[in-house]
């Protein structure tokens, strides 16, 4: 996939994301831009697959995003690739759809329920393992975020992944350096995450979050990893719009004028239509 | 396994569950570190379907629900206040929420680990699963029981909880048959128009019945016991037959908030309940289980006597 396809879409969606979020007046900004690179690489660079029969799409691979208040990053997404009824994003807000801001498995694509935090490992773990006990050619990708470290249940997972040895599973982990109350370093520091994964038995590499070839080439290189993966992604909060990225409060959706939404719109424009 | 023709509740149900298993490849059983002589059968003849997840409940439901939600039927298997409590969120998030075919095989429960300690009681389970939407609630009362709701489970597909017993027993006279399984409930003592009618579930039963025996001809033929096996979907045909009696009286080894009190009194309308339960405190007194619950509300003497004063005053 060539980079212009991929700058094309970053803008396609994070536009389509950012006037959902406006008239719905709450969400997550915050956490679903510093990811939404890594999906549309993950969906459009074709690393899930989508079956097509009797004009209904089907994914043949998983993405859980775990970080469930994210989930929203994938909608316009989905419905790009028709997984998604149009209708249901036009909707979303005026009328009747089965969109919410957290993801439920009502909603086709989405494979699991989350919100709560540290359930995505051990879902995924659940996915993968079944589907290699079934000979089922399945890739697994799971989106957590560095907050979710601090669940329990999260090394639990990671240490039944890892005895498992299930290599169609990929983990990635989105650090953007934010958790609700500030930076995790200032808060209760998570140390050298590298150096965790890696000692659990995870395949792990890190990369820029928003690079969309060098996300390519990781994904690609993983293919032929026999091992459970780890990809951690630095990443900026509210990536693509000034007045978002980096700060804290954007983890929700907060209250902007309509010259204010003009003015984010153009940056956006700025940053990724021209480019 | 048996000792004097008393079996474990866990080996009744697990038996099932292994035969079911060899013919059903979709069946796997998780254990959090958990054993049954029975369990060691399905271990060594079906490894394939088999695994020892490690003492952490919560990851071996994620991981049941992850399973499930490719089209496997998942039993988790642990000790009754683990399974239970430790992974509540779990079992509300991924199991409920998600309504997955998942059977969580709550081993233990009330006193049955009476001389471990409060941690190891499970007196407040059935409050705190029963609160989860899509829950399917089974309670064992004797081994036969077991076996008949193992055999249901691997009929329905629903988010389903069992709770089982530790201790070995012998079954009821009277044993429980499909329907009654499928109804969720049965009479254990029934007469013709009895005004008092016991309710309960579990081993508890037991001094339900030895409670009984201590009636005068009188006074049994004015009360019935209903077993309750299934909690919650709670039976609808058992809605209409409560309303029937002027006085119910539930017996439950839990605390009393949100147990069978609470279930009975949420389904019913304008009836005269009264209840026999676990006081609202942490047990530490190491007396053994019968002595435990003699001291705390559900001696035989305790449950004969409010039995026989709701009899008396009709």
């Amino acid at each position: 996939m060539s980079k212009n396809i991929y700058q094309k879409k970053a803008y396609q969606i994070r536009k389509e994301l950012l006037d959902k979020f406006y008239l719905l007046k709450e969400g997550h900004p915050g956490s679903v831009f510093s990811i939404i690179d890594v999906l549309i690489v993950l969906y459009f660079g074709k690393f899930i697959r989508v079956k097509k029969n009797n004009k209904i799409f089907t994914p043949l691979d998983d993405l859980i995003v775990s970080k469930g208040h994210a989930t929203v990053g994938q909608y316009p997404i989905l419905k790009d690739l028709k997984i998604i009824n149009k209708k249901e994003w036009d909707n979303w807000g005026f009328k009747k759809s089965i969109l919410k801001m957290f993801g439920n498995i009502s909603i086709p694509g989405i494979k699991t329920a989350t919100g709560s935090l540290g359930h995505g490992i051990g879902y995924g773990t659940g996915i993968a393992y079944y589907a290699k006990k079934n000979k089922i050619k399945k890739d697994v990708y799971v989106v957590i975020s560095e907050g979710e470290l601090y669940e329990g249940s999260t090394w639990e997972a990671l240490l039944l992944l890892s005895s498992l040895k299930l290599d169609n599973v990929t983990i990635i982990l989105d650090v953007n350096n934010n958790i609700i109350l500030g930076n995790p370093k200032d808060c209760l520091s998570l140390g050298s995450l590298s150096q965790k994964f890696k000692s659990f038995g995870v395949y792990t590499e890190e990369c820029n979050a928003h690079d969309f070839k060098k996300l390519e080439l990781k994904f690609k290189k993983f293919k032929n990893i026999k091992k459970p993966k780890c990809l951690i992604v630095n990443s900026i909060k509210g990536k693509g719009f000034k007045i978002m990225e980096g700060k804290a409060q954007w983890h929700y959706w907060n209250p902007i004028t309509k010259k204010q939404f003009y003015n984010i719109h153009l940056d956006l424009k700025k940053n990724y239509a021209n480019k | 396994m048996q000792i004097n023709n008393k079996e474990f509740q866990r080996d009744a149900f697990i038996k099932e569950i292994y035969k079911a298993a060899k013919k059903n490849k979709k069946i796997y059983f998780l254990s959090a570190d958990f054993g049954a002589p029975a369990l060691d059968a399905f271990r060594q003849n079906l490894k394939s379907q088999f695994l020892h997840l490690g003492i952490c409940e919560q990851n071996m439901i994620d991981f049941a629900c992850g399973m499930a939600l490719e089209g496997a039927k998942v039993y988790a298997y642990a000790m009754a206040p683990f399974l239970a409590l430790r992974c509540i969120e779990q079992h509300k998030t991924a199991t409920c929420l998600m309504n997955l075919d998942v059977c969580s095989i709550v081993t233990g429960i009330g006193l049955s680990y009476a001389n471990s300690g409060p941690t190891h009681y499970s007196t407040e389970d059935l409050a705190c699963l029963r609160s989860l939407p899509n829950a399917y609630i089974y309670t064992a009362s004797d081994p036969a029981t077991a076996e008949m709701i193992a055999r249901h489970t691997l009929r329905i597909k629903k988010p389903v909880f069992v709770r089982l017993d530790r201790k070995a027993s012998t079954n009821f006279k009277k044993l429980v048959n499909k329907v009654e399984i499928e109804k969720g409930y049965r009479y254990i003592k029934k007469n013709n128009k009895s005004n008092v009618l016991v309710i309960s579930h579990g081993t508890i039963l037991e001094r339900a019945l030895k409670s009984f025996l201590e009636l005068n001809e009188n006074q049994k033929k004015d009360v019935d016991i209903i077993e309750l096996i299934r909690c919650k979907p709670f039976p609808t045909a058992l809605k209409k037959i409560i309303s029937n009696y002027k006085k119910i009286l539930t017996i439950d080894e839990q605390t009393a908030s949100g147990s069978l009190e609470s279930i009975i009194s949420e389904n019913s309308y304008k009836i005269n309940l009264h209840s026999l339960s676990l006081p609202d405190k942490f047990m530490y007194e190491n007396l053994g289980r019968e002595k435990l619950l003699d001291k705390n509300n559900l001696s035989i003497k305790n449950i004969t006597n409010k039995i026989k004063k709701l009899v008396k005053n009709k």
